[in-house]
């Protein structure tokens, strides 16, 4: 089983807080589902190609013309502060 | 008179005669949704609804689904109703503009009756992970309806809406709809525009119709299809009729079953459906050979490393800053960033970007995620090939049948399981449909039904010859 350490490590990469009461449920599942995707480790394939997604599409361009989308109204509906034309949003530079 | 009982065609003819309005189809499906208690729906398009309707009584029936009321799933994005992907992280969220599948269906004035429920984020296999509660099978309320497209599902299994539209990214179509009995398509991939679609797994994520029958799912197939300029992974390839084929003779097709599909894991009497049908097809003509194709066998992992890894990068942006879920308690960016998503994700969605994050970090990128790249070539080249001697592969659609609410909650692989014979056309963008071909203890069986690259009316061919000869009596047993 993963220790606590490594539960942490992972939740910290997600950007999630971890409860203690949570830890040891979190233990087994996430060793239950790092156990199952290990089994690909152990397939022996020969391939070099990889396959990102299914689209054929070759290069899709696109003429450089502006276009509108949305309103200045619409832009700002879901923000939760607004101050003019500006949205007002926490604090993320330190 | 229970119109939304009716076939799609006299409902069609009945609205041309001004014999019945749009307004009575609304009224019908909101009554429908109080008496039955479902819980289908996140947020009812009531209002809206009614007012559309009323106005489409001036207005000439110019098309087969004109004024019919539909369902959509809640992780598409539709302008000005709100949209939540069954998620506290989004629960206020409203949209300012349609997802393309959205205007196409407006264009033909189809209603939008409400959002559906799901499980949160399309993760989830029984609708239960849904921050708005679980939804509820119309066979049996105390069993799952599949998931993650819980809500549409059950709906149109309910005959509250003949038609909704879903999702799937490992079988979100066609798992509730086998477990609900009704027929869904996941389409080709890039068959259907994913603009407006709140991101899962970005190359595996389809939308598709669940229809009460094979013909009204390819009439809604005609309407949402085409390439879209707002979704490049969007295919150029023309859009056809997908009723062109429907009732034609099925007797020239090649039909392959992968034992894969029909292995010691899968229910006996699953099978046993699934062999009957078998009977009929080789009765009508058709070749139908038991084939092996390899790799099918690392569908679990192979998903859980790439659906999770693509997942954990498009939730990040559910972060606190911009829309969404906002708190007040942090002291800094990283608090802010934590917080939010800890509260606003349930269960499910964060075990699941917890594996993506960690699979995609350093070295693991390397070991993990480009090993399941490599691994996701060969399965799809396997199951290629297999379409150079065949014209479908069919096989069920789960293991079982629909079971008890609850029971796997706590299993952080069930979800995974319940996705066995779904995962494989994802991973390889094939179209595939699932159609309910018999019970077993009064719960529908599911047949799973995949096709080439863009050739989606050969399914729908050979599903309305399974479905006009089984004729089976699919109305659900406990909806009023």
């Amino acid at each position: 089983m993963i220790s606590k350490d490594k539960v942490l490590h992972i939740a910290d990469l997600a950007k999630l807080n971890i409860e203690e009461k949570e830890m040891a449920k979190y233990q087994i599942q996430l060793t239950d589902i790092l156990t199952e995707i290990d089994k690909i480790l152990k397939v022996d394939i020969n391939e070099e190609e990889i396959m990102i997604s299914p689209t054929n599409n070759k290069n899709c361009l696109s003429e450089d013309i502006p276009e509108m989308h949305l309103s200045k109204d619409n832009m700002l509906k879901n923000a939760k502060r607004v101050k003019g034309d500006y949205i007002i949003v926490p604090k993320v530079i330190e | 008179m229970k119109y939304l009982d009716l076939d799609i065609k006299t409902i069609n003819q009945k609205l041309k005669n001004k014999e019945i309005k749009p307004i009575d189809l609304v009224n019908e499906a909101f009554a429908k949704i109080e008496v039955n208690n479902l819980n289908c729906f996140i947020t009812l398009n009531k209002e809206e609804a009614i007012k559309q309707a009323l106005k489409l009584e001036n207005q000439e029936v110019d098309n087969i689904l004109f004024g019919l009321p539909i369902a959509i799933k809640d992780n598409i994005i539709t302008k000005d109703l709100r949209t939540t992907a069954a998620s506290h992280i989004l629960d206020d969220f409203i949209p300012v503009y349609d997802a393309t599948v959205i205007s196409k269906i407006k264009e033909k004035n189809m209603i939008i009756i409400g959002k559906t429920n799901m499980d949160e984020f399309a993760m989830g296999s029984t609708g239960e992970t849904s921050y708005f509660g679980n939804t509820l099978n119309p066979w049996d309320k105390t069993s799952v309806p599949g998931g993650s497209s819980s809500g549409s599902a059950s709906c149109v299994a309910a005959r509250i809406t003949p038609f909704a539209l879903g999702t799937d990214t490992g079988g979100s179509i066609r798992q509730p709809s086998s477990f609900c009995g009704v027929v869904g398509l996941k389409p080709t991939y890039g068959r259907v525009s994913r603009y407006g679609i709140i991101a899962f797994a970005s190359s595996l994520d389809q939308a598709g119709p669940i229809t009460r029958n094979v013909y009204e799912n390819a009439l809604l197939l005609n309407v949402i299809s085409g390439h879209d300029n707002h979704d490049l992974t969007s295919s150029y390839e023309e859009v056809k009729d997908y009723t062109s084929l429907i009732g034609k003779d099925v007797s020239s097709l090649k039909i392959a079953v992968p034992n894969y599909y029909m292995s010691e894991v899968i229910d006996k009497k699953v099978k046993q459906a699934v062999l009957e049908v078998i009977e009929i097809l080789k009765k009508e003509g058709c070749q139908v050979d038991f084939v092996d194709i390899d790799y099918l066998q690392y569908a679990i992992p192979l998903y859980q490393i790439i659906a999770l890894s693509e997942a954990s990068s498009n939730l990040a942006r559910y972060d606190g800053v911009r829309y969404g879920l906002k708190i007040d308690n942090f002291n800094n960016i990283d608090e802010l960033y934590k917080n939010t998503r800890s509260i606003g994700f349930g269960n499910e969605v964060k075990r699941r970007i917890m594996i993506g994050s960690y699979i995609l970090s350093g070295e693991n990128a390397n070991v993990y995620y480009y090993k399941a790249l490599k691994l996701r070539k060969i399965m799809t080249d396997n199951l290629k090939k297999c379409f150079n001697q065949y014209d479908l592969i069919i096989g069920p659609t789960n293991t079982d049948v629909a079971y008890k609410l609850g029971v796997k909650q706590d299993d952080a692989l069930k979800s995974f399981y319940d996705d066995l014979l779904t995962i494989p056309v994802n991973m390889a963008g094939l179209p595939a449909l699932s159609l309910p071909i018999g019970f077993k203890n009064n719960l529908p069986i599911g047949m799973h039904i995949i096709g080439n690259y863009f050739q989606e009316e050969i399914i729908y061919q050979l599903a309305s010859f399974i479905e006009k000869t089984l004729n089976l009596n699919l109305n659900a047993k406990e909806v009023k």
